[in-house]
Parts: C-alpha cells; sequence; structure tokens
C-alpha cells in the first residue's frame, strides 16, 4: 500500500515538474540546496524505518525544515558573501552517504544471514539422510 | 481497527504528497538546467563573469591602442598639411597600393610571362594554376594574370568540366599565359 503511494507520487510529481513553468536562474541555486535536504531526509526516513524507530512526525518536520533552513541559510550567505550552501551541501551528502551505508549494510546481513540459515538447513538435511 | 486504517489512509496521503512536491521540484530543477542558456551574461556565475569581464578588458585595451595608433596617423597626416604639401602624395600612394591589392588599378611593370601548354603526357589544371599562382604569390608577385585575367587574393579557380577552366567568372583555355609583375624584378633570382 504504501509502495504504491510513493510510486504515484513520484510520478505525479514528476508530470507535474515537467508541465511547470521553469524556475528562474537566479532561484534554482536554493531550489537545488532544498532538493539535497529533501533527499536527506527521505534516506534518513528509510534507515530509520529499516532500524524500526520511523517516526512520521519527525520525517515530515525534517523534510519541510531541512529544505527551508537550507534555503535560508544559502540566502543568507548570499547576503553575507559566504558560500554557507556549501556547509550544507558536506553536511547533507555526508549524512545521506551515512544512511546509505546502514541501508546497505542491514540489506547485506539480511542476505547473509539468509545464505547462512539456508546452509545450516542444507547440512541438516544432509546429515539427515546419512543417519537413515 | 477503524483508527489504524484511517492512520494508514493519512501516512499515505502525507508520504505520496511529499513524493509529489519531492518529484516536482526536482524535475522542474531538471528543466530549468537544462534549458537554461548558461553563457547568457544574466545566468553567470561570479567566477565566470570575472574571467568574461578579464577578457573584454584584455579586447577594450587591445581596441584603446588600435584607437591611438589611428589617432596618431590621422595627427601625422594633419600635421603634414600643415607643414608640406606631401600629403596628397602619401595619400595618394596609400590608394596606389590599396587598388592595386583590390585589382582596380592596371599595373605595368617589370616581371615574368609563362606560357603553359597541354602535351601529350600532360594536360594542365586548376591545381597546376593554383599551385603556380600560389608559388608567384609566395615569391612576392604584386599582380598575376592568367589569360589576361587578373587572379586576385579571391578569385575563384575553377575546374567543373574537363577542358574548361573558370578563373573568377571568364572562361579561360589553354595556353595558359601567365603573367607576374613584381617591383623590384626578383623572379630572374
Amino acid at each position: 500500500m504504501i509502495l504504491m503511494a510513493i510510486v504515484i507520487g513520484c510520478i505525479l510529481g514528476a508530470v507535474i515538474g515537467i508541465y511547470a513553468p521553469l524556475v528562474p536562474y537566479t532561484y534554482s541555486g536554493y531550489l537545488a540546496i532544498a532538493i539535497i535536504a529533501a533527499l536527506d531526509s527521505v534516506f534518513g526516513g528509510i534507515a530509520a524505518t529499516l532500524k524500526k524507530n520511523f517516526d512520521l512526525k519527525v520525517f515530515v518536520t525534517g523534510f519541510f525544515g531541512n529544505a527551508i533552513l537550507s534555503i535560508l541559510l544559502t540566502f543568507l550567505g548570499e547576503k553575507l558573501n559566504v558560500d554557507i550552501y556549501l556547509a550544507a551541501i558536506v553536511v547533507f551528502v555526508g549524512r545521506m552517504f551515512n544512511n546509505l551505508a546502514i541501508i546497505r549494510r542491514y540489506y547485506l546481513s539480511k542476505w547473509t544471514s539468509k545464505k547462512q540459515e539456508n546452509e545450516q538447513v542444507e547440512s541438516a538435511e544432509k546429515t539427515e539422510e546419512t543417519s537413515k | 481497527m477503524k483508527k489504524e486504517s484511517k492512520n494508514a489512509i493519512i501516512i499515505n496521503v502525507i508520504i505520496s504528497a511529499m513524493c509529489i512536491i519531492l518529484f516536482a521540484v526536482m524535475f522542474m530543477q531538471f528543466k530549468t538546467v537544462e534549458e537554461t542558456d548558461i553563457t547568457a551574461i544574466e545566468n553567470m556565475r561570479e567566477t565566470e563573469l570575472r574571467t568574461a569581464i578579464s577578457e573584454w578588458k584584455g579586447k577594450y585595451e587591445e581596441a584603446e591602442e588600435q584607437l591611438q595608433t589611428n589617432k596618431k596617423s590621422i595627427t601625422e597626416y594633419l600635421e603634414t598639411i600643415e607643414n608640406s604639401g606631401t600629403t596628397s602624395s602619401l595619400i595618394d600612394k596609400d590608394l596606389e597600393e590599396s587598388n592595386m591589392k583590390l585589382g582596380k588599378a592596371n599595373i605595368y611593370g617589370e616581371g615574368i610571362e609563362l606560357t603553359l601548354s597541354n602535351t601529350d603526357s600532360h594536360v594542365i589544371d586548376t591545381y597546376d594554376l593554383i599551385d603556380l599562382v600560389n608559388e608567384l604569390r609566395y615569391a612576392g608577385a604584386e599582380a598575376i594574370s592568367i589569360n589576361d585575367v587578373r587572379v586576385l587574393s579571391y578569385t575563384s579557380i575553377s575546374q567543373p568540366q574537363d577542358g574548361l577552366t573558370i578563373i573568377g567568372e571568364q572562361r579561360v583555355t589553354a595556353p595558359f599565359v601567365v603573367k607576374a609583375i613584381r617591383k623590384p624584378n626578383i623572379f630572374i633570382k
């Protein structure tokens, strides 16, 4: 059910994005940093789901909060003539890598344990056959 | 049970709404990046603008230098007018040189005359003529003509079919009489 909602949401979003008007190039930098922040939240959400401590409220607030905060920081950086957006990118991308590592390890350990279980079952079957 | 299903629907709606927002923004950004002309001045980044400005500054300085040189030559002309009547000869010389280069004036002087005729073993084609003209030009020919047709820097020599050669807009046929003038005549060397 939730997978269906995600797929429908992605397709609808893509269609809306394709037919939406162009964003002025001046603001596209803000949009890019907001996308990175949102993607960080998405990967964080997936990692939290795997750890079984996913909280929708945390996810939603993180998704919008991070995006808005990163836009504001970029705006502030532009006013101060400091590239603050670089710091935001480093943090978000670093966290994305961490979350991806968590997801990878989870599936890797799951796959390894499944393989071990299969091997154990096979060895048990073999010992049963030999005892017969 | 009812509350649980309601909660599940809310979660699904929220997550799909977030997916819609995320993907819409992502695709908008993709489209913007793809369709924006980043070479336009309005869209350039600060470093790119700096580079462009420094390039333009270099060009401006070059143009300024050229302007100063032109101004200097104008001043020289004016001074010559004031000082003596040699200006007209100076300008006449420039004009004569320009006319000579453009092929607007007839040129008389010492030079060479070659006659190229077809033989049984070799037929003169456009490539031979082009090579000869280039060689003469490298040797310093001021004026070249083939069968009394002036060959200038922009004159084309073509051969649309065998036996027919077109120089500029005129047809010429073998034998080709090539005349070249050079002052002083150094072809003999």
